[in-house]
């Protein structure tokens, strides 16, 4: 079973969904599930053919994050692979942006977090052993 | 930083030169293509051992690449003036290739990843795009027989 085939069967079978009942469930973890695929699947975020791709641990991770989150943070979210990392971005207007990355370790989960104003980063911190906690304390953030 | 090689770097360029990079990724431009993503400016130690391919001119940005996204251009000046050490420099041995040298890598230490980001962040702020769409190599004239 792939990774993200993982997640989803976990997630459509035993587990209550927080988005909704039975049904309501099973289609919020197929459009998330969607969204996620389309990313890992575009050639055309990847450097080459050779590039490295996002590891099974990293996608059911990011996934993980997502079926966390309220749906406005999911439809907003901009994934991105990046030489192996699995990156989930957030924006508000041009000057805050959230990002979880999601590495080739096992279990790796960092997010950052930016504040810009006049072209110039003003605030900024990456937490390298981050988890679902920090990353809703951080778009509660983006949001204020 | 992570710059390991420093073979054939040559003089600092110009503040008045305008560089080029191809965007080898689509998200390198925003959805709209509208504007630049930080992304564009992100490098790994492991891949770029002596700094951040740019070029100084559209045509060279792609000139080794199998396939394209558009092309972004930035100001020397701009680059130099962020404040936060970043040098271009002339590429010895190509000489339309430049490199943004001391710009840290994604993949060392944590602290060295924050900045990183932070700084491709700025620079994605200052550079503009030249070309939204997939530019083709251009093709030397036929010879006549």
């Amino acid at each position: 079973m792939t990774a993200l085939a993982s997640v989803f069967a976990c997630r459509t079978s035993a587990t209550p969904s927080q988005k909704g009942n039975g049904g309501d469930g099973y289609f919020w973890n197929f459009r998330l599930l969607n969204k996620v695929t389309d990313a890992l699947c575009d050639v055309d975020l990847y450097e080459s053919k050779e590039e490295l791709k996002p590891t099974g641990s990293a996608v059911i991770t990011a996934a993980n994050a997502l079926i966390n989150l309220p749906p406005q943070d999911v439809d907003s979210v901009e994934i991105e692979p990046y030489q192996g990392e699995l990156s989930l971005i957030w924006r508000a207007a041009t000057n805050k942006r959230v990002k979880a990355m999601f590495g080739q370790a096992k279990n790796s989960y960092s997010v950052y977090y930016e504040q810009m104003a006049d072209g110039h980063v003003i605030q900024s911190h990456l937490e390298p052993n981050a988890d679902h906690n920090y990353l809703r304390e951080r778009l509660t953030w983006l949001h204020s | 930083m992570c710059d390991e090689e420093a073979n054939g770097i040559g003089d600092i360029v110009p503040d008045d030169r305008v560089i080029y990079r191809a965007c080898s990724r689509s998200n390198f431009l925003t959805s709209a293509k509208d504007a630049v993503r930080e992304i564009a400016f992100q490098k790994d130690g492991r891949n770029h051992k002596d700094g951040l391919s740019l070029a100084l001119s559209p045509a060279e940005s792609i000139r080794y690449l199998e396939k394209n996204h558009g092309i972004i251009r930035i100001s020397v000046g701009e680059i130099h003036q962020l404040g936060r050490g970043l040098e271009v420099r002339y590429d010895t041995a190509t000489p339309l290739h430049v490199l943004i040298r001391n710009l840290p890598c994604m993949d060392r230490t944590s602290g060295e990843k924050e900045l990183a980001i932070a700084v491709s962040a700025e620079l994605a702020m200052k550079a503009q795009i030249e070309s939204a769409s997939s530019v083709p190599k251009s093709t030397p004239p036929a010879v006549d027989p």
